[in-house]
């Protein structure tokens, strides 16, 4: 095992002079500089350092046990090709030498580009192999059990190899990328799309941002506070008037003063009450005010997030998020920091009161004040956890909950009703313990502060008693130090439920401030491009893209689509053709490569104007909840009537439309289940007609309808690609017969291109074997039928 | 996953097995313990591993790769065995060893092997230290390939739960690190689990 800890993100550029000492010794190039870079993994795929160390002469792989020794070296001029190969959770680079591949490094997925880039551009300057060298490496290329129908002809000839200087240049730029990447601050590698180092700016504790969203209401707040601290200035006055009660009237039979002393103690009463009632509705008032404004900033920046955001999200545990998590902050808001701030101005008021009178009935008094807070504090970790635990295990009911509801058909299909049951059981019982933990720890230490705190009221009776005997205190004083001590109780309880309060808001909290910190994937350019006129020119530039890093799904595409034309994408299922559109529709962005639209990379689009040119048709069109018109309208609002008629003419929807009670108004239920399948998929393409695009995204549009539904929606569908660029998605090869373009695509790349009639003459094409199947599959159907 | 266009044929398979209750058979064979000898390969070059079957249909394969279809709930079951290309890459299914603790101890060695090679994913055995950083975490952990460090955004978004218990967590750059279940960990990690999630 390596000594040195390795520190993943910091992939810095000082190269150890332990390390250089040893390069210089090895010779490995003639000019400066090196290239050389740290893998985070040993050769067994291992956590430890390799270094690969790149030279004009020689390539070197370094490995540090017990100091830096040269476990690998191949000469540039052995050197006939390198390239990465994926694995799980990594990859590694592999060179060949002299036509015999030979692994030479592991690294984690998060180099994976690194060393994509430094495999790619040796690659390039790798020199041509011999014909000998080509010949020994066909039995390789087939491995026993080879199936006979693998097309012997994707190897493409070597171009001739740039020089190797050229390519450490390309590889310096492509090390200098990755090295800005990372903050220059703490070297943290920046979260995708920004160069905002999260560690280094927003150091604010979470309950402190919260007054950021109370700033529009400080006068109020203020408002709040000198209520406050007057209606705790008032608590102080009642003991005071018992005691002159019980001095001067009960004991000295001055009647005189009873009126004047009821009248003062009444009205302060009186006083409090109003007080009260101002300061409450003020600050419920307050609270839901900063409260809404935390839930909408963290709904608008919900939806700001990328797709991927919410593919690895539960909806129930979002949903949660923005309703439950902000109702928590409110209750914090208007119950908690009033009660707290109250409560301490009490102490602090009663602390002095009582010190004043008597200081040594008052340090009695107040001693419990320090164990009670040094006890909440020890305790304030655990229950903090406790309660965390509580509510993850709710959010995660509540996301089964919902699972569950929205997959009702599937669970009713499958005749899976009881393990459904039993797996909320499951959820339910573990939050039941939960609750049980954490409310326990609670319910425990409660009572054992609460004799804490009452324990002095033995000390205070028994002083009390002995010093009115001796005649130094009144009758009057003791109840005034009586009353006042009862007093104390109150806010000191309320104290130990601040740690509570707390917990339970700032976890609330901390979860919405996550949800509003997380970057989105997706950004609008600083500035973005304007697009006038559009013509509806796609291409493709050499585009690369994985859902994770170290899985490219899509692999160097490049496709140039005329305006007005239709391309259709063929392919088996998982060839790429959905990810392919997901990627020209802006879900997701390239990581490598461009989309660019009238020549303008999309990313140069702002989103708003993009998607106002781009319209989709999906296989199973979601309808939102309201009336066919305003399904219709969705992507346009502003649409007249007449425009949504129209469209739903050309889409071939009018007809059954009308044949529903209330026409456009009728509603369409949640989700879309009051109609059919085959009109939501004519509602889907008037809504496309109506937002009138200049490109047009089909994903398989007519599957699973009967043939009349399927002439229909083909109908309309002409209707609506007369004009507009056209990317089409079928399984059904019929449905392309429009297309002027077919591409076929295999394992994320483009394997054919050309039209119907090209590429059914082209012997042994992965197209014209589709057709084959499914004309037999039609074949066989018809039989069976 | 390795990117093998192999790998596309694999959905529309069924399992070829005489105990097994699948009855399609399209040709895809579940190997058995018994029938396999793995051995170190001395042609296909250092580390590479010889696979030999024996039986109705006697096959060799000078160097092969290994997966689990199941490596979370199931590691030793349903093991797929692809011939290994010359650079390292899988090649074409051999088939699916049904249960891998079936083979002999040496054989099941070099099966570990071969999978922990093709799996980079570390496995934490230990927590040394997590710190709150602000707004990110910062790990300190033992792993089953070493001692590491990383990053994580909130813990409750960096973990992801499996049904069966296991623990998923993505650092900032996109590694992943898998943890056994809670109870996988002593003490102090756990504490250290807890307090941050």
């Amino acid at each position: 095992m390596p000594q040195e800890p390795t520190t993943p993100p910091r992939n810095g550029p000082q190269i150890p002079e332990e390390l250089q000492r040893l390069l210089k010794a090895q010779a490995i190039t003639e000019k400066e500089p090196v290239i050389c870079v740290c893998s985070h993994m040993t050769l067994n795929a291992d956590f430890g350092k390799t270094w690969l160390a790149i030279g004009d002469r020689r390539v070197s792989v370094i490995k540090n046990t017990d100091g830096y020794k040269v476990d690998q070296e191949i000469e540039i001029t052995a050197l006939t090709g390198a390239r990465t190969l994926p694995y799980i959770g990594g990859g590694a680079l592999t060179l060949e030498v002299n036509g015999k591949p030979r692994e030479v490094l592991r690294f984690p997925s998060s180099q994976a580009r690194l060393f994509g880039a430094i495999a790619g551009n040796l690659q390039k300057s790798a020199r041509k192999k011999t014909p000998e060298e080509l010949l020994r490496e066909k039995p390789a290329e087939k491995p026993a059990g080879e199936t006979k129908d693998k097309p012997p002809e994707l190897e493409k000839p070597k171009e001739d190899p740039i020089s190797i200087d050229a390519a450490m240049k390309l590889m310096k730029a492509a090390v200098d990328e990755e090295l800005d990447r990372h903050c220059g601050r703490c070297g943290r590698q920046y979260p995708k799309h920004t160069k905002v180092c999260p560690f280094c700016v927003s150091h604010r504790r979470v309950l402190f941002r919260i007054f950021t969203f109370a700033r529009p209401y400080r006068f109020h707040i203020a408002a709040i506070a000198v209520m406050m601290t007057l209606g705790t200035a008032m608590q102080l006055i009642p003991p005071r008037l018992s005691k002159l009660l019980i001095d001067r009237v009960l004991n000295g039979g001055q009647m005189d003063q009873l009126n004047w002393l009821l009248g003062v103690m009444l009205a302060t009463m009186v006083a409090q009450a109003a007080l009260n009632a101002c300061r409450s509705r003020l600050s419920i008032w307050v609270g839901a005010r900063v409260t809404n404004s935390i839930r909408n900033t963290a709904y608008r920046h919900l939806q700001t997030l990328s797709m991927s955001y919410f593919e690895k999200r539960q909806t129930g545990a979002l949903m949660s998020r923005v309703s439950h998590d902000t109702q928590n902050i409110e209750g914090f808001l208007v119950e908690g920091i009033q009660f707290t701030v109250i409560n301490i101005l009490l102490m602090i008021g009663i602390s002095i009161v009582l010190l004043v009178k008597n200081p040594l009935l008052g340090a009695l008094v107040l001693l419990p004040v320090p164990i009670v807070l040094l006890i909440s504090r020890m305790v304030w970790k655990k229950i903090m956890v406790a309660f965390r635990k509580w509510w993850d295990s709710v959010s995660r009911m509540n996301a089964l909950l919902s699972d569950t509801l929205s997959g009702t058909r599937e669970i009713k299909a499958t005749g899976q009703e009881q393990r459904t049951v039993g797996r909320f059981e499951e959820r339910s019982n573990e939050t039941a313990d939960r609750t049980i933990i954490a409310e326990r720890t609670w319910q425990t230490l409660m009572p054992a502060l609460s004799l804490i705190i009452q324990l002095p009221t033995v000390l205070v009776w028994y002083y009390g008693a002995h010093e009115k005997n001796a005649g130094a205190m009144t009758l009057g004083d003791l109840f005034e130090f009586m009353a006042l001590m009862g007093l104390l109780y109150g806010p000191l309880q309320m104290l130990t439920r601040l740690n509570d309060w707390l917990a339970r808001s700032s976890t609330a909290a901390e979860r919405v401030f996550e949800l509003i910190d997380t970057q989105p994937e997706i950004v609008d350019a600083p500035k973005p491009t304007a697009m006038t006129s559009v013509a509806g020119k796609v291409e493709l530039r050499d585009i690369a893209f994985g859902y994770e890093k170290h899985k490219p799904v899509i692999k160097n595409i490049t496709l140039d689509i005329v305006p007005g034309q239709m391309v259709g994408l063929v392919g088996r299922s998982g060839s790429g053709k959905s990810t392919l559109i997901k990627l020209i529709m802006r879900l997701y962005d390239v990581d490598q490569g461009a989309i660019l639209i009238d020549g303008i990379d999309i990313r140069q689009l702002s989103r708003d104007e993009f998607h106002r040119q781009v319209a989709v048709v999906l296989q199973d069109p979601f309808m939102f909840n309201g009336s066919i018109a305003e399904n219709i309208a969705f992507s346009r609002p502003d649409a007249t009537p007449a425009q949504i008629i129209q469209a739903a003419v050309a889409a071939n929807a009018h007809e059954f439309i009308m044949r529903l009670p209330n026409g456009y108004d009728n509603q369409v239920g949640e989700r879309g289940t009051k109609i059919s399948g085959g009109e939501r998929q004519r509602i889907a393409i008037a809504r496309a007609l109506v937002m009138d695009p200049k490109i047009l995204i089909l994903d398989e549009a007519t599957s699973s309808v009967d043939t009349e539904t399927e002439q229909k929606i083909q109908q309309a569908l002409e209707r609506l690609i007369k004009g507009r660029t056209t990317i089409a998605i079928a399984h059904r090869l019929s449905t392309l017969r429009h297309a002027n373009h077919l591409v076929v695509l295999e394992d994320g790349q483009v394997k054919e291109k050309g039209s119907h009639d090209e590429l059914m003459a082209k012997d042994g094409g992965v197209y014209r074997k589709l057709v084959e199947i499914q004309t037999e599959w039609a074949r066989t159907v018809a039989v069976g039928a | 996953m390795q990117q093998s266009s192999d790998t596309s044929a694999l959905p529309s398979m069924q399992l070829k097995t005489q105990n097994s209750e699948l009855k399609t058979d399209t040709g895809t064979e579940l190997l058995a313990a018994g029938v396999l000898t793995l051995s170190e390969s001395s042609e296909s070059g250092e580390g590479r591993v010889k696979l030999d079957i024996r039986g109705d249909k006697p096959r060799s394969f000078n160097a092969i790769n290994a997966l689990p279809a199941f490596p979370l709930t199931q590691p030793n079951q349903m093991v797929q065995l692809y011939a290994a290309k010359e650079d390292g890459s899988n090649g074409d299914l051999i088939g699916i060893l049904d249960d891998a603790e079936l083979l002999p101890p040496a054989g099941a060695a070099l099966l570990r092997r071969l999978i922990r090679s093709s799996r980079m994913l570390p496995v934490i055995t230990r927590i040394d230290n997590l710190l709150d950083e602000y707004y990110a975490y910062h790990w300190f952990v033992t792993t089953d390939r070493g001692p590491f460090e990383f990053f994580t955004g909130s813990p409750r978004e960096a973990i992801q739960h499996t049904n069966n218990g296991q623990l998923i967590v993505e650092d900032l750059s996109g590694n992943q690190y898998t943890i056994v279940g809670r109870k996988s960990l002593d003490e102090a990690s756990r504490a250290m689990l807890d307090r941050a999630t």
